[in-house]
């Protein structure tokens, strides 16, 4: 349903805008998901949103902020979306198929990592994937929507589950 | 734990199979297609909510001591949503095959001509419906006594209990809404349906643009 000229425009946009930025998605998306199938949902979603919201980005904040931001929402809208469809049909769910296929990464370390990432409370995902990119706290205050003050005694309480987490997984 | 969790997902991620991309649907399509799954979606929760209505209106009038005016409403309401759907199963030609382009432009041109028939509809609706609203208060006028006394010692010419001067301005009004309709139409839909429409009307520019 795309002419070549369309093909052309939105892989141009893809290419220029998104891709440089793929690592960002991949990672935030990942960090949301448990299956494949889900993590190329939310990544496809994000692209999308990133495309629809192009026009609203005022210039305000860098560019992979702005990815940043719509990634985090479009992560935890979808959650929050799947949570309520997995109410109605909690039968459905298949976590060993989850486990299995959420180690997505050749390094082990790295897939603990994420599954401990995991057990965090959705916001607190966000803010410490943000923290090991290496944002700042003011840059991950205004992508979360809270204050700065708070971010740092959050990011050592956060450090301090992620550690329990991963020493429970070593003993 | 040896490493520290700062080094764990640096040292993950030097690794560059763990950041590939998945394969993007065209954008454009996906977009096209959200859009105007959004409009179908609104029309169809337009259409459940003018039943929803026209069976208020037949106990609401009921109450007003008018049934006949609900039932004859409900009629009014009724026959819009039959016109809506008649015209939502013409949306079905649209052939999806086509490119995103294209199919929004049908599907854009189809709404034109879907507006412009209902815009001729509602002429007639909004002033019959106006007129028939009226039936409850001159119900109202004529059966409380003290109204209806002094309505009729006023010295008016009186048409139907009600003052005929009355009646004619209730029927100029009607015939302004006739008269109106169109634009009444228009700020309606543009109330509920302003918002996608200009988008897609962007996403057109927007193609016919790129396409220049």
């Amino acid at each position: 349903m795309a002419t070549n000229q369309e093909k052309t425009v939105s892989s141009d946009f893809y290419t220029s805008s998104i891709l440089p930025y793929a690592a960002i998605i991949i990672k935030i998306c990942r960090a949301y998901t448990n299956s494949q199938v889900d993590f190329e949902d939310y990544y496809q979603e994000v692209c999308l949103q990133i495309w629809k919201s192009k026009d609203n980005f005022k210039k305000q904040s860098k560019w992979s902020t702005w990815v940043y931001r719509i990634s985090l929402n479009v992560c935890l809208t979808l959650l929050k979306k799947r949570k309520n469809n997995h109410q109605y049909f909690a039968s459905d769910a298949l976590p060993e198929e989850a486990t299995e296929e959420s180690h997505a990464f050749s390094d082990e370390s790295l897939n603990q990592l994420y599954d401990a990432i995991k057990q965090l409370s959705e916001v607190d995902r966000g803010v410490i994937l943000l923290y090991l990119e290496e944002k700042s706290y003011q840059e991950i205050a205004d992508i979360i929507g809270t204050n700065a003050n708070n971010i740092g005694v959050r990011i050592n309480r956060i450090k301090e589950r992620l550690k329990k987490v991963l020493d429970g997984k070593v003993n | 734990m040896e490493k520290s969790i700062e080094t764990i997902w640096k040292k993950g991620f030097l690794d560059s199979d763990a950041l590939v991309a998945p394969k993007l649907n065209n954008l454009y399509d996906q977009k096209s297609k959200t859009i105007i799954d959004k409009l179908k979606r609104m029309m169809k929760v337009n259409i459940y909510a003018i039943v929803v209505f026209a069976f208020l209106n037949l106990g609401l009038y009921a109450a007003l001591g008018t049934p006949y005016t609900g039932v004859f409403l409900f009629i009014l309401f009724m026959g819009v949503c039959w016109i809506s759907m008649r015209q939502g199963r013409t949306m079905i030609n649209i052939d999806t095959s086509l490119s995103s382009y294209d199919y929004l432009k049908s599907f854009n041109n189809w709404l034109k001509m879907a507006i412009s028939n209902n815009k001729k509809v509602m002429r007639f609706f909004y002033p019959l419906a106006f007129l028939a609203s009226l039936m409850p208060i001159v119900h109202a006028l004529k059966a409380v006594e003290g109204t209806n006394t002094a309505i009729l010692n006023s010295g008016f010419h009186l048409f139907y209990g009600i003052p005929t001067f009355a009646w004619c301005i209730a029927l100029l009004i009607a015939v302004l809404i006739y008269s109106y309709g169109g634009k009444i139409y228009e700020w309606d839909v543009n109330l509920v349906y302003g918002r996608i429409f200009r988008k897609l009307e962007s996403m057109l520019d927007e193609m016919e643009e790129l396409r220049k």
